[in-house]
């Protein structure tokens, strides 16, 4: 069965939910040829090497340089992007790609069947060291040329998530002359096939873009140039966006829009799927292994007024991971509900008659401190009493890995396949299982879904962990995000993918 | 005076080593391996053992130092872990933006702080305005006078552009102008500091037998402030000025994120964040040279101002 079939109902099924959400603005109108658009963003950027990239804004530039084999859609379904189409063979062991032909890199050797296996290849290969290793090498068993246009990945094992794997940052094709001609310099030399070629990086200042001229996509791009400049912070954005040296932001919270809003001249694009906030604990020890205290913690919790302070109301209450308009989110799991005598009870039922208290671990993090003050002050009326414990930033996550916090709020973005979060966070060999939640019907679940490639009955087995996760409450759901890019009014063709990433590759400016 | 410059040098040496090693086993110890920063949030316990192995951060860390110290000695400060980037490469490209910073800022901190507090006329009438400035330049934060500059230069009056700093390369012009506000910012501090030193001294000296003996002499006001009291009140100016100089070379973090400008501070606090040792070990060394050798130039300086002063 080809897989891009089923993917293609994946994508009828989501469009049906999500239909409306997407893209705010501009399709109808005749693309203007042109011009450059700035863009102001808090960098944490190291590298524009793909292989080596785990950093979050480096990939709205990895984007703009390289092509992936596959993209997104609005709707996470899956698209063709360098590969044209492809197949399932070998009971789904095997996926043969038909490559899109007269593709070149910028450096102007041919991307290719054998381009793309010395992409894959380098990244399995221990020596590299990439970061990616760790999401290819268990499904991944080899790649064959079969001729410059066809390459086929043979799989250790049936794996519907590898295609969306293959849209990020795994599936980045980078010229492998250039790589191999500039060693580690490819950091700040990247050679790709993408519509904008890399022109300078100041670092902590600016990196610049230029157009293109022999891109394969037709009538791409629109921009001449696309300059990303560095922002201290927020205010500096908004400031710069109205004096119009920048044209476009994002990471903008609903307290940040404030002065945005009504201004003429601005446009404020909301995302589409936020990030999910939730409250972590240890699973595995005392306190928290005691599921009566876990479900007090969850009564005693108004997730309504966290949304309606941190968020503006602008905010979706969170009853799972998964939000709405993703095909896996299933309406019917819900998160126990906010009553204060309910908690009090279930922290009695706990061993806890006499209240209870605990540290919550609190990051430099303006979001996270305000949901850790207002989860202090609900918790105090059903008798828990929280201390928040301030945390650097920088070494907060390092350590809930480390397992030296137990509870603290926890942030995570969507991932384009249910297998991505889920199994990550709650699989019990999820890497990122910082909470050791264990539950065997769970992991079971998670796997046979994982070798599942038709979408209705992943959707079944993905229902049934979220309903037992929200039973067992390893993560205490709070809410998902709202989030805006702001942008001048002459910006056009901004389309929001649920990853957050910005795409800035098709769009297009008007011209005053 | 050669031998004394020698002389500082040489323990110059030691003093390296010692806060290199002290840095080194702070960000070892302290932030323990980069390998979990190299290989992001969903990295698995093995393949970060298999880059501790790979880059032998597992070793201890005395082990690590030596080896760093070896390659130093070489002229090889290694690469970034983070951004792969070559050091001396990553350092050679922040320090001239770094210096430039220091250098315009200190110098209009100094002179203006000399300047208004020796013209007659503003100590009479301008005292109040001057204290006030200096109460200002000290106490608001950098942060907040680099925005509210952005917000009355750029949003306002449209004056200049709120991106405080483009390279050489954009045009001399373009350089400069934006140089205007990084360097007003970070010169606000230094102004009041240096302002209250300068006044404290030359209060003490206009006291003092010969300025009274000038001015009964008949010579003119301004004559006696700027030709007889003011080289006597600016030495303790000229050891500022070395020490804030040489605290400089470390980049001036607050200002350069401010205005992303891509000095040694803002490459000192990505690399801290890193765990990137092998930066924050070079930028490390960088600050404490600086801090010497500028001290040395203010001591130099001294001999200068005041040739009653000798090293001998």
């Amino acid at each position: 069965m080809q897989m891009h079939k089923v993917l293609h109902a994946v994508l009828a099924l989501a469009a049906a939910t999500i239909l409306g959400l997407a893209g705010a603005q501009g399709q109808t109108a005749t693309p203007k040829r042109g011009g450059t658009l700035t863009v102001g963003f808090i960098s944490d950027s190291k590298t524009l090497d793909p292989l080596f990239s785990v950093q979050y804004t480096e990939r709205q530039m990895l984007y703009l340089v390289f092509n992936t084999l596959v993209k997104y859609a609005p709707d996470l379904s899956i698209k063709p992007e360098l590969a044209e189409s492809w197949t399932l063979e070998n009971d789904g062991k095997r996926v043969v790609f038909k490559l899109k032909t007269g593709v070149k890199f910028h450096d102007g050797t041919d991307f290719d069947a054998a381009a793309v296996k010395w992409n894959i290849d380098q990244r399995l290969d221990p020596a590299t060291a990439s970061p990616q290793r760790g999401q290819l090498e268990p499904v991944i068993a080899s790649v064959e040329v079969i001729n410059p246009s066809t390459v086929a990945f043979n799989l250790k094992a049936r794996n519907a998530a590898l295609m969306s794997l293959l849209g990020e940052r795994p599936g980045f094709m980078v010229s492998p002359t250039a790589w191999k001609k500039a060693g580690k310099d490819f950091s700040d030399q990247p050679v790709g096939t993408g519509a904008f070629v890399f022109k300078e990086w100041v670092r902590g200042n600016r990196i610049t873009f230029e157009r293109n001229p022999n891109y394969w996509e037709a009538g791409l791009p629109h921009l001449d140039r696309i300059v990303l400049s560095d922002l201290a912070g927020s205010v500096v954005g908004i400031q710069r966006l109205q004096t119009g040296e920048i044209d476009y932001v994002a990471d903008l919270g609903p307290q940040d829009i404030r002065v945005l809003e009504g201004k003429p001249g601005i446009v404020l694009d909301p995302i589409t799927v936020g990030r999910w906030f939730s409250l972590q604990w240890h699973m595995d020890a005392p306190p928290f292994n005691n599921p009566k205290l876990r479900q007090a913690f969850a009564h005693a919790i108004d997730r309504g007024r966290i949304n309606d302070i941190v968020m503006r109301g602008k905010g979706t209450i969170s009853n799972g991971p998964t939000p709405a308009g993703l095909w896996w989110y299933d309406a019917s799991v819900k998160t126990p509900e906010f009553s204060i005598d309910k908690a009090k009870a279930a922290l009695k039922e706990a061993g806890y008659p006499d209240g209870f208290q605990f540290v919550l671990s609190t990051p430099q993090v303006a979001a996270l401190q305000q949901v850790n003050q207002l989860v202090q002050e609900q918790l105090a009326a059903a008798g828990i009493k929280i201390t928040l414990e301030p945390a650097s930033s920088a070494e907060w996550y390092d350590r809930i890995v480390k397992g030296l916090t137990n509870f603290t709020p926890t942030r995570w973005t969507q991932r384009a396949d249910p297998d991505g979060l889920l199994y990550l966070l709650f699989h019990s060999k999820g890497y990122g299982n910082t909470t050791k939640y264990k539950n065997a019907r769970v992991d079971e679940l998670l796997d046979k879904a994982r070798e599942t490639y038709e979408i209705d009955q992943r959707k079944v087995m993905y229902s049934e962990v979220q309903k037992i996760l929200a039973t067992d409450i390893p993560m205490l759901p709070l809410f998902f995000s709202a989030e805006y890019a702001a942008l001048r009014d002459d910006v056009k063709n901004h389309v929001w993918i649920p990853d957050q990433i910005p795409r800035f590759r098709e769009i297009w400016k008007a011209g005053k | 005076m050669i031998t004394m410059i020698v002389r500082r040098l040489l323990t110059a040496l030691p003093t390296i080593a010692a806060s290199t090693a002290l840095l080194f086993f702070s960000v070892t110890v302290i932030l323990g391996s980069p390998a979990g920063m190299m290989l992001g949030q969903d990295a698995s316990p093995q393949a970060i053992a298999a880059l501790n192995e790979k880059y032998g951060f597992d070793r201890p860390a005395l082990v690590q130092y030596g080896a760093w110290v070896a390659n130093a000695f070489q002229g090889d400060l290694g690469r970034s872990f983070t951004t792969q980037q070559s050091v001396s490469r990553a350092i050679t490209d922040c320090i001239p933006v770094t210096i430039e910073l220091t250098l315009w800022s200190i110098l209009l901190a100094a002179s203006a702080a000399i300047v208004l507090n020796t013209i007659p006329v503003f100590k009479r009438t301008l005292t109040g305005a001057t204290t006030l400035a200096n109460l200002i330049g000290i106490t608001v934060p950098n942060f907040m006078l680099g925005i509210s500059l952005i917000f009355l230069f750029s949003v306002w009056l449209g004056w200049l552009p709120s991106n405080g700093w483009a390279p050489w390369s954009d045009g001399a012009g373009e350089h400069l102008r934006r140089m205007i506000m990084p360097v007003l910012t970070l010169s606000a501090y230094y102004f009041g500091a240096f302002s209250i030193v300068y006044r404290a001294e030359y209060r003490d000296v206009a006291q003092r037998m010969f300025i009274q003996v000038a001015l009964a002499k008949g010579l003119s006001e301004w004559k006696v402030a700027f030709k007889h009291a003011l080289p006597n009140a600016v030495l303790p100016v000229i050891t500022f000025v070395g020490i804030s100089m040489g605290q400089l070379t470390g980049g001036a973090v607050v200002t350069e994120t401010v205005f992303s400008m891509p000095g040694t501070g803002r490459l000192f606090v990505s690399a801290i964040s890193g765990h990137d040792f092998p930066v924050v070990l070079a930028v490390g060394m960088l600050v404490v040279t600086g801090v010497i050798v500028m001290n040395l130039l203010a001591d130099i300086a001294y001999t200068i101002a005041n040739p009653q002063i000798r090293f001998d």
